[in-house]
């Protein structure tokens, strides 16, 4: 099915490259929301596939794709722009080629794994083959070493393509930015019995990927999509650009702090953390008046022609601007100060800010730039959005902001009574989970999840036929 | 255009420098407040322990002492605080028996994938209750439901009894499944709660010790 | 063991509804103050909705002044809140003054349609 995303059109390789990317990531991000799915009736339901398939493995494995389909898409994106942006064919095109099929050969082995054998014994053997029980990070080392050997192969394509061609202000931030974000795996890359030695390098890759590189790289993704969709003039999306690296990391780097609250480490994480992170959401504000300023601008506010060149990709990247300051910023606030987060800290408000930035802040803009790849692979001039277009855009965000608003309320009950009243013991914990408010929620949560799933489902109808019939109407 | 008096604030180098100065700054003060942190952060020895000394996480053979979790009035919030020694699974544990066995318990736990239910230090999964202070919950001391439940005379040996055959003692309807956990495993894990338990959380999770309070008043903190 | 029981500063539990709902009202006037001015410099309402937008500040301001007191704040962290404040009423304006600015100096060149 999914190979009438053709590729037809595009002659650079580094751009088929790219749109290979994007065809497993969006096959991920199905993953994971069925993952989800399971998960949020294991809440509700909690025999569902109990000792065959857990909490603890859907949840994995939810996480997991959800890391993963997000690589991929940012990967696909890179080389969706790489030549574009250096006027430079890709360097190494064969070999970033072989490396996409053996990292997508090592997902698949590592998911099947994470499926079907689950669990191994407390030895050195289980974090090598089987998965490293980390957050987010569970990956068994063979595989974070396959990860790193097929980054430095993509990285050495981007790398040495920018060093050979046009270095435009887009491409120095990202060969710099990507730098530091496939340099930060590596410290989560080793075993030590010291549980907060643990958290605290964890973290390291957690929050400077998700909070200070991934956001430099949505800001990047966001200048290149605004010249290429609405022709907003390069060097005023540049400045910009270079502002928001310089809020970005100047807040991001040190708001890494606003983990360090609980986890054993010095008190002077509290002031540190509570600062940065609270200058967080300035950069967000800004990216979201900057593209909606460029948006009214190039709409053409006194009634002129629409100058909109792919419609979805833009109605997504909108999102984006929203999303972000909404999920990563007002959602992040929300339990950000050391007073409020001893409370909040590991409660179901984690998970409703966690689903709410993700989709907002990384899921929308990802999207938008898959519409984009689907724009240049028919190669259609212009590309406007369909009914299904606007269904996916409406119920993924309506489905995904509706979880986000259901965990809140499960996490202030859970506040409330586990933690204020009764102390966050075993059986506080219960108590919390049992009351009606907290299941009542965690119903929403799943049918708002539901509500995710079909948007989805119209996603992936619309990125398969929406290039043909832009090819139609044009023809 | 170009012999026009422009500001410095619409410029491209200006700002470019600017981001690599902040970006720079930052990561050098991250860097330098790493280095302090891990020098408080790093497990204490066994003479510590002998000597009184407080580590924020102390070396393995904690398991070898009494834990408990008081306010302290100088710092605002609960600390824990190790007491009188007492045995630990019926023996005294030498500092390399007490590394290894906390070794294999970090170990299991991140082989068993506890923190995709559970949340350690409050990080995690929020499907199953959080295990940082799990060692000081009233319910594995004595007279506790839990230990009651397994029929043993012993935290240590109520939670290694649990662990190894969770869905022989359902509380509720969500149920811990049975991960395969082997005895020896089992007291490794044990040994890793109880020494997370010593760890100072700058109080973390709020108003535990008040649980632990009732419960030795003879309250009940919820029904 | 008898436990003396200590007074500290702690959230009462009928404390935590005001504070979540303060701390909503404080980033929702934000996004008001904030869309309001973008949205008007922009054209799209008329200038005199500023003073709405300033008005949400004021309650933006005020609302996290009650979350500082709420939550056992020291006053010196209550001064800083205040002073950010302050820095956030011009933000938008810097914010604009560079679009402006920017445009100026990158855009005179190819004269767009978007000064009527």
């Amino acid at each position: 099915m999914l190979t009438s995303i053709k590729t037809n059109s595009l002659t650079n390789e580094g751009q088929k490259l790219g749109m290979m990317y994007f065809r497993v990531a969006i096959v991920l991000f199905g993953a994971q929301l069925l993952m989800g799915l399971i998960a949020a009736i294991q809440f509700i339901v909690p025999g569902f596939l109990f000792e065959v398939f857990d909490f603890s493995v859907a949840r994995m494995v939810h996480i997991n794709a959800l890391v993963v389909w997000m690589l991929y898409a940012m990967i696909g994106s890179v080389y969706l722009m790489l030549t574009d942006e250096t006027e430079h064919n890709i360097v190494a095109i064969g070999l970033g080629k072989l490396a996409f099929w053996v990292l997508t050969a090592a997902v698949a082995i590592v998911v099947l794994v994470y499926i079907f054998i689950q669990v191994g014994s407390g030895s050195e053997s289980t974090i090598w083959f089987i998965n490293e029980g980390r957050e987010y990070l569970e990956a068994p080392r063979w595989a974070d070493i396959g990860i790193v050997v097929v980054v430095l192969i993509f990285y050495w394509n981007v790398f040495a393509t920018y060093m050979k061609g046009k270095k435009t202000g887009i491409m120095t931030v990202m060969v710099a930015n990507l730098m530091a974000l496939a340099g930060l795996y590596l410290a989560g890359m080793f075993f030590t019995d010291n549980i907060s030695m643990d958290q605290y390098w964890w973290w390291w890759v957690i929050h400077l990927w998700v909070e200070a590189t991934w956001e430099v790289f949505v800001g990047t993704l966001a200048a290149y999509a605004l010249i290429k969709i609405i022709d907003a003039k390069r060097e005023i999306v540049e400045m910009w650009l270079w502002i928001e690296v310089l809020m970005l990391f100047g807040s991001g780097i040190l708001g890494l702090g606003h983990h360090y609250f609980w986890i054993g480490t010095p008190e002077y994480w509290w002031e540190i953390g509570a600062l940065f992170s609270a200058l967080e959401p300035v950069p967000l504000i800004a990216m979201f008046v900057h593209v909606l300023y460029d948006w009214g601008k190039e709409q053409g506010i006194n009634g002129t022609k629409p100058a909109i060149k792919n419609g979805p990709a833009m109605a997504w990247l909108v999102t984006n601007a929203f999303g972000n300051f909404l999920g990563a910023g007002i959602w992040g606030f929300f339990h950000t100060l050391p007073q409020v987060n001893i409370y909040t800290h590991g409660s179901q408000f984690t998970a409703a800010h966690g689903h709410l930035a993700f989709f907002g802040a990384y899921a929308t803009i990802l999207i938008g730039m898959m519409y984009y790849g689907i724009q240049r692979s028919y190669g259609v001039e212009r590309m406007k959005a369909t009914f299904k277009s606007k269904m996916a855009i409406f119920l993924i965000t309506f489905g995904v902001l509706g979880m986000a608003v259901a965990l809140t309320i499960a996490g202030y009950e859970q506040v409330l009574v586990e933690r204020a009243e009764l102390g966050a013991t075993w059986n506080a914990f219960f108590t919390a989970q049992n009351l009606p408010w907290y299941i009542q929620a965690q119903i929403w949560r799943t049918i708002m999840g539901v509500v995710t799933f079909v948007g989805f489902i119209y996603l992936v109808w619309d990125l398969v036929t929406i290039g043909k019939e832009a090819q139609k109407e044009e023809a | 255009m170009a012999n026009e008096n422009l500001s410095v604030w619409t410029s491209i180098p200006f700002w470019r420098r600017s981001a690599a100065w902040v970006t720079g700054f930052a990561s050098i003060l991250l860097i330098w407040l790493t280095f302090d942190t891990m020098r408080q952060i790093s497990m204490g020895t066994d003479n510590d322990l002998k000597n009184g000394v407080t580590k924020r996480v102390p070396a393995p053979t904690v398991i070898n002492y009494h834990i408990d979790y008081k306010m302290s009035q100088k710092r605002g919030h609960e600390v824990p605080v190790i007491g009188k020694k007492e045995p630990f699974f019926g023996k005294e544990w030498s500092p390399k028996e007490a590394k290894e066995l906390l070794h294999l318990g970090k170990l299991t736990s991140q082989a068993k994938n506890c923190m995709n239910c559970h949340t350690l230090l409050g990080n995690g999964a929020y499907y199953a209750p959080d295990l940082t202070k799990a060692w000081l919950d009233p319910a594995w001391q004595k007279g506790g439901a839990m230990q009651a439940m397994t029929g043993k005379n012993t935290t240590e040996e109520a939670m290694a009894e649990f662990l190894q055959h969770p869905s022989k003692y359902p509380t509720h309807a969500r149920m811990m499944p049975n991960l395969g956990i082997t005895e020896k495993e089992a007291k490794g894990l044990v040994a890793f709660l109880k020494h997370m338990s010593s760890i100072d959380t700058n109080g973390f999770p709020r108003n535990f010790s008040k649980t632990v309070d009732q419960f030795k008043a003879g309250g009940t903190n919820a029904h | 063991m008898e436990d003396i029981l200590f007074i500290r500063p702690e959230i009462a539990l009928d404390m935590f509804l005001p504070i979540f709902i303060v701390s909503t009202l404080v980033l929702i006037f934000g996004v008001g103050y904030a869309s309001i001015i973008t949205l008007s410099k922009m054209g799209y309402f008329s200038k005199k909705w500023m003073v709405l937008g300033y008005l949400f500040w004021a309650l933006q301001t005020y609302s996290l002044y009650s979350l500082s007191i709420m939550i056992q704040s020291e006053p010196f962290t209550t001064k800083v809140l205040m002073i950010t404040m302050i820095a956030y009423l011009f933000i938008p304006h810097l914010y604009f003054r560079l679009i402006e600015d920017s445009d100026k100096r990158y855009e005179d060149n190819n004269i767009k349609e978007k000064k009527n």
